[in-house]
């Protein structure tokens, strides 16, 4: 059992990295720890805080903390990583100024990691220093509206993660030009993306160039809107959705999907059959449908909304190999998409069903094995 | 003929010595993860033997099976096993021998031991002395006054 203060005789740039996965509260309170510690803090170029604001003195009081911890630090090393995650109760202002003038201070220190969470009543503009930022490398947004007049010249050279949650942008061209300023992005998620405005809009002059390394997408999209055009080069997908919004035109080609993961409320055949034509490459399948209506009950009932053609989707024939289906019923819907797949995907390996373990589902799955 | 040799040399065995004496027998390749040992191979070619001064055999062992094991998985789990004494000590290791994911895995572990706790705690867990008097410490709890409101109790 050591008894030596073993820690303190590792080099400072080791004390500074432990530093840097603690918030910077309790970083700063390190200074108190003895003389060897009290200078270490500033030296640590993560900064994260993490608050619940409830009355305007605590307002004014963390405010001073970030204010006298980034004009304190050493100006002699970048900020890498900036994190703030704050709550404001309803009845204390958000401080939009104090909050932009930090982002842009950051930005000014190359910031690589800029993550901002921020819950008040109203939505924060989000501050246009941003949108230039040559470092920037993952960008984590939620709670702010992205205002018109920033989209003159959008350029995120070394951005590859962009999560966006409960963002709000005038147009969606002004979304479009946001992600043509992303051109290395590899990951993108989105939550809760509105758009004020509904005029369509006409994407094809942007689409071949658009976000050609994109990896991985997240959309969800159960209660808005969203252009899936733009991720159309998108290697695997992850798309929570409502039927209410399918129209015909809405789904582009795939040509680099070969994972998809489809969360729906509600699905019907000619929707599915739309997906499954337009992802040629796909190899595996996931499809959940996570709630029920009883409208959505009966149209997987009647019989006549599922007859599957003959002609089969290229990715059927050639590519998919794994097939998992949630949150399965039973219904007659269900079972002849179950049927359509073990048919005619034939270089298919797994296919799993999950449903509640009712005896019946798995009685009626095991007289479909013998196809 | 390039590639002849890089075959022999990665089958290639070598023997690190910890600090109480006791040998362990390791392939090249685990070694030259230890840029430490990398760079004492570097500077005498023909060496067998390697004297680790600074690293007690019992935390040596754990650091070779890291080197070997490592990955997203085994990481999460890793530093679960060890008290926060075995956690310094593997740190100090992982410094002096220059393993980069290791030391990553452990400033992690040890951040999180520490997280939302007193500096009371911390000094106790780290065993600090505290070389302030409490006038100084006054002082320095005054300027920030923010970062020392609501901290757990311990």
């Amino acid at each position: 059992m050591a008894e030596d203060d073993i820690i303190s005789t590792l080099p400072d740039a080791i004390l500074c990295h432990i530093l840097s996965f603690l918030q910077t509260k309790q970083s700063v309170a390190t200074r108190i720890l003895s003389k060897r510690w009290n200078p270490l803090w500033r030296s640590v170029t993560t900064l994260r805080f993490n608050t619940k604001v409830t009355n305007q003195i605590c307002n004014f009081d963390f405010n001073d903390f970030v204010y006298s911890v980034l004009l304190s630090r050493d100006a002699t090393l970048p900020i890498k990583t900036f994190h703030l995650d704050i709550e404001y109760s309803e009845d204390v202002e958000c401080p939009i100024k104090s909050i932009t003038k930090w982002v842009n201070f950051v930005v000014q220190r190359g910031v690589e990691y800029l993550c901002l969470y921020l819950v008040s009543e109203s939505r924060l503009k989000l501050p246009i220093t941003i949108l230039n930022c040559k470092t920037l490398v993952v960008l984590n947004l939620s709670g702010f509206r992205v205002e018109h007049c920033c989209f003159s010249s959008i350029l995120l050279p070394s951005l590859k993660t962009f999560h966006l949650d409960y963002v709000e942008f005038p147009k969606l061209q002004d979304f479009m030009l946001f992600l043509t300023g992303c051109p290395i992005l590899e990951d993108l998620l989105t939550s809760d993306v509105s758009f004020d405005s509904d005029e369509s809009f006409d994407c094809s002059k942007w689409m071949s160039s658009l976000l050609t390394n994109l990896a991985r997408a997240h959309i969800d999209c159960f209660s808005y809107y969203f252009p899936l055009k733009a991720v159309h080069n998108v290697q695997s997908l992850r798309f929570e959705f409502h039927q209410v919004y399918y129209h015909d035109d809405m789904i582009p080609t795939f040509h680099n999907l070969t994972q998809l993961k489809l969360i729906c409320y509600d699905y019907s055949k000619d929707f599915l059959l739309d997906v499954l034509n337009h992802c040629p490459k796909l190899q595996s399948f996931d499809l959940d449908e996570v709630v029920k209506t009883e409208e959505a009950l009966d149209k997987k009932e009647d019989k006549e909304n599922w007859v599957f053609p003959d002609v089969v989707p290229q990715c059927l024939s050639l590519h998919l190999r794994t097939c998992n289906l949630l949150s399965f019923s039973g219904l007659h819907g269900e079972l002849m998409l179950v049927r359509y797949i073990l048919k005619n995907a034939s270089v298919l390996q797994t296919m799993k069903i999950w449903n509640s373990g009712q005896p019946e589902i798995e009685r009626i799955l095991s007289e479909l094995r013998p196809l | 003929m390039a590639e002849e040799k890089s075959q022999a040399s990665s089958s290639k065995m070598l023997t690190l010595k910890a600090s109480d004496g006791v040998l362990f027998e390791v392939e090249l390749n685990i070694a030259k993860e230890m840029k430490t040992v990398q760079a004492y191979i570097d500077d005498c070619e023909d060496i067998e033997t390697i004297p680790i001064p600074n690293v007690l055999g019992k935390h040596l062992a754990i650091v070779i099976e890291y080197i070997k094991k490592t990955n997203e998985e085994y990481d999460a789990e890793f530093e679960k096993q060890w008290n926060m004494d075995d956690l310094q000590l593997l740190l100090l290791a992982a410094n002096y021998l220059n393993i980069s994911g290791l030391q990553e895995c452990l400033c992690k572990a040890i951040a999180k031991r520490i997280e939302n706790k007193s500096p009371e705690y911390v000094r106790k867990v780290f065993n600090i002395e505290n070389d302030h008097s409490p006038e100084e410490e006054a002082k320095l709890r005054k300027e920030y006054k923010w970062a020392f409101e609501g901290v757990d109790k311990d």
